[in-house]
């Protein structure tokens, strides 16, 4: 009796091993799903956050610029700037660069035959701001505003 | 074999469980704090950039709306009185709320908005339900045209002496009729499509047609935009009548034989009301304008009362850079009468729409300034030697665009 009862206890402390193994494995597999998930998440508020300020940042700057000085983007021909993930501006390294700012300047209506492009005195001029990611191009945010002649 | 002690066996069954189970506990509670705090972040980021890019959307709709009403100032979006207050855009920038109240200088916003006054415009923008108002001031840029008038006749101008000179433009959006040969060195202006000559002058004159007739305010306009809403009746309650020499009781000037009526300039103008002046016999006014310009005002709108002088020579001459001129801004309906042949420094301004009299001018004297009339008729020869820089025109209006301030209202709702 003694020694079956000794037995009960050693099976029990290796059954004991390998739930808790199991135990460990599963909780640190999910830890892990969770601190990466905390990790891109972080990461992914931050690059929404730098994209913001650079789209307002942008589109200050444009309306500084003014209604008759902006020049004419296409969607054809964009104004493009690259952008670090501290803002400074990396134009000259952009394959370094985080933040990819693109640039359109539409207006609804130009003046005939000038070159380069001028808006009508009466235009909306559309701007639309969208930052991506310079690498993998995913855009982070959109920003869009009109500018007018003696607007704000 | 020996035996194991139970006691031992008892005390580490489950031990190595327990213990993983308590590690896995505490880093799970650790991670689920790192992850709620993370979430968290991201959810409040989220929020600030919902809030500052409504924004944008609402100044995105500042300046479609004031596109549209330089368009048209018809098309203005008026404030609902019920309801939603704005009108309602989906654009490319977002979706907004916009509309328009009128901005008076006493600060009152009434509704509607009369094109051509300055104004209010709100606007509304959202982002993902978060929303931010902005109310920011703007004004109607106007071209106003540089003119050379000397004698300006809304809808008439008499000549009748041949000894009349006019040193300048003379202009109607009606008609002229020169009975006289006067001479005029400047143009004859007919402004408007059936601004014209009523018969043939006796002289050959250098005549000018503009298409469109010029827009002069009224007396009552000009006080408004002096004084604000309440107009004329703003000087006739705060004057500086003590000022003059004598000083003016009762708003009436009555001057017989060879007295006199001095009208005394201060630092920013001094501004007299009067109901009636009347000189009689050899009696004139004098203007004092050495310490600054004076404006005399004669109301009330539409009210007939006796504006009779004499003289009005100024201490101070008229000319383009002087900056102490004198100006007489009559809203009465009876006619406006100068007599004898003095000198009289000031522009005469006397444009009442329908209710206006007519400037007359007998004798000869000779004038430094300005007249703008509804009607005038020169019965005397007097020499009108224009000085620019007196009365201004309505501009048409160009465009409307933005003066400070801006301001946010409301804050986020």
């Amino acid at each position: 009796m003694r020694i079956r009862s000794v037995r009960r206890h050693t099976g029990s402390t290796y059954l004991e091993v390998i739930v808790a193994s199991a135990v460990c494995v599963l909780s640190l597999s999910v830890m892990i799903q969770l601190w990466a998930f905390s990790m891109q998440l972080a990461a992914r508020t931050t690059d929404k956050a730098v994209a913001c300020s650079l789209a307002r940042q942008t589109v200050e700057t444009l309306k500084e610029t003014g209604f008759s000085q902006t020049p004419e983007a296409t969607s054809s021909a964009p104004l493009v700037h690259y952008f670090a993930v501290d803002t400074s501006n990396q134009d000259n390294a952009p394959n370094s660069a985080r933040y990819k700012v693109t640039t359109t300047v539409v207006s609804d209506a130009t003046v005939a035959g000038s070159n380069p492009v001028t808006p009508a005195p009466t235009a909306l001029r559309q701007v639309t701001v969208t930052v991506t990611l310079a690498q993998s191009g995913t855009t982070l945010t959109t920003l869009t505003t009109y500018l007018v002649r003696a607007g704000i | 074999m020996k035996r194991i002690p139970s006691k031992f066996r008892s005390r580490r069954s489950g031990a190595i469980l327990l213990d993983v189970l308590v590690i896995v506990l505490i880093t799970s509670i650790l991670l689920a704090g790192l992850a709620t705090l993370v979430v968290s972040d991201s959810s409040i980021a989220n929020t600030e950039t919902n809030y500052a890019n409504s924004l944008v959307v609402a100044e995105a709709g500042i300046n479609y709306e004031l596109r549209k009403i330089s368009n048209d100032g018809n098309s203005a979006d008026q404030k609902h009185s019920s309801g939603v207050a704005g009108t309602s855009y989906t654009t490319a920038a977002g979706t907004f709320q916009v509309y328009v109240t009128q901005r008076n200088s006493d600060g009152t916003e009434p509704t509607p908005w009369t094109p051509g006054k300055n104004l209010w415009v709100y606007s509304t923008g959202g982002v993902n339900n978060l929303t931010r108002t902005v109310k920011v001031a703007a004004t109607a840029y106007t071209n106003t045209p540089t003119l050379n008038y000397a004698v300006f006749g809304v809808s008439e101008g008499l000549m009748n002496g041949s000894a009349t000179t006019v040193n300048g433009d003379v202009g109607t959006n009606g008609f002229f009729n020169f009975t006289g040969h006067p001479t005029v060195t400047g143009n004859v202006v007919f402004n408007g499509a059936s601004s014209n000559w009523q018969s043939p002058p006796n002289g050959s004159y250098n005549v000018v047609h503009n298409a469109s007739a010029v827009n002069w305010p009224t007396v009552e306009t000009i006080a408004v935009s002096t004084f604000g809403s309440q107009g004329l009746n703003f000087v006739a309650s705060y004057n500086d009548n003590s000022l003059a020499n004598p000083p003016i009781n009762n708003k009436t000037v009555l001057i017989n034989g060879n007295g006199n009526q001095t009208f005394v300039g201060k630092a920013g103008g001094a501004n007299y009301y009067l109901t009636s002046l009347t000189c009689n016999g050899n009696a004139k006014v004098i203007f004092n304008n050495t310490n600054g310009p004076i404006n005399i005002w004669v109301g009330p709108s539409g009210s007939s009362s006796t504006f009779v002088f004499n003289g009005g020579a100024a201490a101070v001459k008229s000319t383009p850079a002087s900056p102490n001129a004198v100006r007489a801004y009559i809203a009465t309906s009876n006619d406006v009468i100068l007599n004898g042949n003095s000198e009289l420094d000031a522009g005469i301004y006397n444009i009442n729409n329908a209710a206006s009299g007519r400037v007359i001018f007998n004798g000869t004297p000779n004038i430094i300034g300005t007249v703008m009339a509804n009607k005038f008729t020169f019965n005397g020869n007097p020499t009108v030697s224009a000085v620019q820089g007196y009365f201004s025109p309505n501009g048409s209006v160009l465009y409307y665009g933005f003066v400070p301030p801006w301001q946010e209202v409301g804050g986020i709702n």
